[in-house]
C-alpha cells in the first residue's frame, strides 16, 4: 500500500513536471494562434474537423473552434489584419513587425517581455475583437447581432437607431479566444499577466474610441429627424492609439501582494498604468544586428530616409553603419487632362529619386 | 582685497590645460583683477593677457559675455537633443563638443562671440569701461526724415573691435601652424566667431524719443541700440539650421562644400562647419555626449522636443507630478525618459 502511494506521488510528480514544461513551451511560443492569419492553404474554416489541423491553437482554442465554427472565419481574418496592421505601423521602426515564419510567426521576438511583444498581444486582441463584432453586426454570425442595449431617445435629441456595432460581445469572444492560452500559468515572472493585461488593454482602447455615427431623414436629408448608432473606430486608429500606447508603455515588475501576484510599476514615480495603458518587463534590445537569441534580425538592407532624424532616419535606422545611395527613375503619370468628355489623358514623366538602404 | 585673494585662489584652482576663455563665463570674475593675478586666469593666451594687464576693468565685461552666451545657447536649445551641454568642472566648458567642427561647435564660437561684444557694447554705453563711452560720432546730425541723431548710441565698432582682438587671440594665435585640418579649423572658428559679432551688428535698431510739446513729435531724436540678446540666439539658432557644410581643404578662403554651389559666395553672417553631427541620443562620455535618456519631451509635440524625436524611438515613461499648490484639483503629468537602460 505504501508502495503503491508512493508511486503514484512519484507519478504526479513527473506528471506536474511534464505540465510545467509544456506551460513553459507554450510561454516560449508566444501567441501561435496568430499563425492563422498567415495561413495560405486553409482557405475556409467550415469544417469541425480542421480545428485540430489549425497550427497554433492550445487545447481550450481548439474546443472554441469545434464549438464555433463559424466565428474562425473572422479570427482568422482578425488576425491577418492584427498582423498587417503591426507591420503598418512600424514600418518605420527598426524592428517592423515582419514575419519570419509561418508558424511561430514573429520568431523569437515574442519570447521576451518586451514593448514589441506587448503590442502585439494588444493589437491581436483588439483584431479578434474587431472583426468578430464586425461580422455579428454584418449578420454572418448566429449567435449574436447588433447591439440591442443602445436604443431610445438621446438626450441630445435623437433617436438611437441602425446597428450599434456589438462591441460587448466581440470583446468578451476575444477575451476567451486569446486569453485562453495565458489562464492559470504561475512562476513565469509575470509574462502571463502582462500578456492578459496588454490583450484586454487593445480590447479597452477600442471600447474607448467608440464614435456615434448619425443620418438625418428630414425633407432633402435635412436633420430634423435624426437617428444615431454606435460604431466602432476603424483599426487604422486602433493602430495608432495602440501605437501611442507603445510609445508611452510602463515598465513593470511582478510583486506579490498577500496570495495574489499583480504587475505595479518598476519605478514607484512613474504614473501607474491604467487598463489600456501597455505594460512590459524587460526593456527592449535595439534591434540593430541580426540575434537569432533575441529574434532580431537587424536593420540591414532597410531602406531609411536621410532627411529624418526621427527612428526612420539613416543615422538611427542603420545604427551609425552607414547607408548606399542608389538612384532609382520612377516613371509617373503627369501633366494630367482632362478631355471633354470624358476621359483624363496624361504624360509619362521620368524622375530620379534616391533611395537610401542601410549597410 | 580679500574679494581679490579669493578670486585669484579660485581662478588658479581651475588651471587646466584644455582651458579655454569661454571658462570666465562659469566662473566669477566679478571683480576687476588686479594685472599681476592675470595670469593665473585659466584658459588665456599671450594677448588676451595683455588686454587683462592693459584694460583689465574689460575682463568682467568678458566674463558676463560668455556668460550670456552660454545661458542663451542653453535657452535656444532646451528642446533639442543636444542640450548645450555645459561642465562647470571641466574648464574646457563645453567638452570635446567643442573641437569637433560640427554645427554645434560652430553656434557655441558664434553664440559665445556675440556674447561679448553685446556685454561690451552694453558696458561702453553704461559707461563702465574707461576706454570707450557712447558713439556719438553722429550726434546733432540732421536726418532728411526730419528728426535728430541724439542720445546714446551704442558702440558697436568698439563691441567689435574688441570683440575680435580678445575672442579671436587663440585662433589666430596658432593661424599659420598645424597641417590643412587645422588650418581649416581655425578659419572655421574665426569665421563662426566674425559671424556673431555681425549678426549684432546687422541687427542693430534705430530708437526715438519724441520732446515735443506734452511728448509730441515736433522734436525728435534717435540713437541706434543692439538687439537683445535673446534675439541675437534666436538669429544664430536661425543660422544654426541652415549652417554651411564647409570643404575640408581651403586656402585663403572658405569654400562650400557642395560642388555645385560652389560659386555662392558664404555671407559673413552665416555660420559654418565641417564635421557631420552626432545624434546625440545615447550617452557618449569619449565624445562628451550625454544622450537623452531622463530628459523631459512633450507627448502633444510635433518638434524636437516631441517625444518621438526626443527619446530616438526608444519610448518613455510617465511621471505623475502633482501640483502643491492643488493638489486636490490638478494633475500634471511630465513625459520624461527614465529607466529606460538597454534601449536605443
Amino acid at each position: 500500500m505504501y508502495y503503491y502511494r508512493t508511486m503514484q506521488k512519484k507519478h504526479l510528480y513527473t506528471l506536474l513536471m511534464f505540465m510545467l514544461l509544456l506551460e513553459e513551451c507554450y510561454a516560449a511560443a508566444g501567441i501561435k494562434w496568430l499563425a492563422l492569419g498567415l495561413s495560405q492553404t486553409i482557405p475556409r474554416i467550415q469544417d469541425e474537423t480542421i480545428c485540430d489541423k489549425l497550427t497554433g491553437l492550445v487545447k481550450k482554442q481548439k474546443h472554441i473552434c469545434r464549438q464555433q465554427i463559424e466565428v474562425m472565419d473572422s479570427v482568422k481574418l482578425g488576425a491577418s489584419m492584427a498582423i498587417k496592421e503591426c507591420q503598418f505601423q512600424f514600418r518605420n521602426r527598426r524592428w517592423n513587425c515582419s514575419t519570419v515564419d509561418p508558424v511561430s510567426v514573429f520568431g523569437n521576438i515574442l519570447n521576451q517581455g518586451t514593448r514589441e511583444v506587448a503590442f502585439v498581444h494588444s493589437i491581436s486582441s483588439a483584431g479578434v475583437s474587431h472583426t468578430v463584432t464586425r461580422a455579428c453586426s454584418s449578420a454572418k454570425l448566429t449567435k449574436c447581432g447588433c447591439d440591442r442595449t443602445v436604443r431610445g431617445r438621446s438626450s441630445k435629441g435623437f433617436d438611437w437607431a441602425g446597428c450599434s456595432d456589438n462591441i460587448a460581445y466581440g470583446n468578451a469572444f476575444s477575451k476567451t479566444f486569446v486569453d485562453a492560452r495565458e489562464r492559470g500559468r504561475k512562476g513565469d515572472g509575470g509574462r502571463s499577466l502582462m500578456n492578459l493585461h496588454n490583450n484586454e488593454a487593445g480590447r479597452q482602447v477600442i471600447d474607448d474610441n467608440m464614435r456615434v455615427e448619425c443620418k438625418c431623414h428630414g425633407v432633402s436629408g435635412t436633420c430634423e429627424l435624426k437617428t444615431c448608432w454606435r460604431a466602432m473606430p476603424t483599426f487604422r486608429t486602433v493602430g495608432e492609439k495602440l501605437k501611442e500606447k507603445f510609445d508611452g508603455a510602463t515598465e513593470v515588475e511582478q510583486r506579490r501582494i498577500g496570495t495574489r501576484r499583480q504587475l505595479l510599476p518598476k519605478n514607484p514615480q512613474f504614473k501607474p498604468h491604467t487598463g489600456s495603458d501597455l505594460v512590459y518587463l524587460v526593456p527592449s534590445p535595439d534591434y540593430c544586428e541580426m540575434d537569432p537569441h533575441t529574434g532580431s534580425i537587424g536593420t540591414s538592407g532597410r531602406l531609411c530616409s536621410k532627411a529624418s532624424k526621427a527612428i526612420d532616419g539613416c543615422d538611427l535606422m542603420c545604427c551609425g553603419r552607414g547607408f548606399t545611395t542608389r538612384v532609382k527613375t520612377v516613371t509617373e503619370r503627369c501633366m494630367c487632362k482632362f478631355h471633354w468628355c470624358c476621359y483624363v489623358k496624361c504624360k509619362e514623366c521620368q524622375r530620379e529619386v534616391e533611395e537610401h538602404t542601410c549597410l | 582685497m580679500e574679494k581679490l585673494l579669493k578670486l585669484a585662489i579660485f581662478i588658479s584652482a581651475l588651471y587646466e590645460v584644455h582651458a579655454n576663455w569661454m571658462y570666465l563665463g562659469l566662473s566669477s570674475v566679478g571683480v576687476v583683477p588686479v594685472p599681476d593675478s592675470c595670469g593665473r586666469i585659466p584658459g588665456l593666451v599671450q594677448p588676451q593677457l595683455e588686454v587683462c594687464q592693459n584694460n583689465p576693468e574689460a575682463l568682467p565685461c568678458v566674463s558676463e559675455g560668455a556668460r550670456r552666451g552660454i545661458i542663451e545657447c542653453k535657452n535656444q536649445f532646451k528642446f533639442e537633443r543636444w542640450n548645450c551641454t555645459t561642465n562647470s568642472r571641466n574648464s574646457s566648458v563645453f567638452g570635446p563638443v567643442l573641437h569637433q567642427g560640427t554645427r554645434e561647435t560652430a553656434f557655441i564660437y558664434a553664440i559665445t562671440s556675440a556674447g561679448v561684444v553685446h556685454a561690451v557694447t552694453q558696458s561702453c554705453s553704461a559707461g563702465n569701461l574707461t576706454d570707450c563711452a557712447c558713439d556719438v560720432s553722429k550726434a546733432g546730425l540732421p536726418t532728411p526724415e526730419g528728426w535728430t541723431w541724439g542720445g546714446c548710441s551704442d558702440n558697436i565698432k568698439y563691441g567689435m573691435q574688441f570683440g575680435k582682438k580678445f575672442v579671436d587671440a587663440p585662433e589666430r594665435y596658432r593661424r599659420n601652424l598645424g597641417t590643412t585640418r587645422e588650418r581649416v579649423r581655425i578659419m572655421m572658428n574665426l569665421h563662426n566667431n566674425e559671424a556673431g559679432r555681425k549678426i549684432i551688428q546687422a541687427g542693430m535698431k534705430t530708437e526715438c524719443r519724441c520732446h515735443g510739446v506734452s511728448g509730441s513729435c515736433a522734436i525728435k531724436t534717435c540713437w541706434k541700440v543692439m538687439p537683445t540678446f535673446s534675439e541675437v540666439g534666436a538669429l544664430l539658432k536661425d543660422k544654426y539650421e541652415k549652417s554651411v557644410e564647409i570643404a575640408p581643404r581651403a586656402k585663403r578662403k572658405l569654400r562650400r562644400r557642395e560642388r555645385q554651389r560652389r560659386r555662392v559666395p558664404i555671407k559673413d553672417t552665416e555660420i559654418v562647419h565641417i564635421a557631420a553631427s552626432p545624434n546625440y541620443c545615447r550617452a557618449n562620455s569619449k565624445n562628451g555626449i550625454l544622450g537623452t535618456k531622463g530628459r523631459e519631451c512633450n507627448k502633444r509635440s510635433r518638434g524636437a522636443d516631441s517625444c518621438n524625436l526626443l527619446c530616438c524611438g526608444r519610448g518613455y515613461n510617465t511621471e505623475t507630478i502633482f501640483n502643491k499648490s492643488h493638489v486636490c484639483s490638478l494633475e500634471l503629468f511630465g513625459h520624461g525618459l527614465v529607466n529606460l537602460k538597454h534601449t536605443t
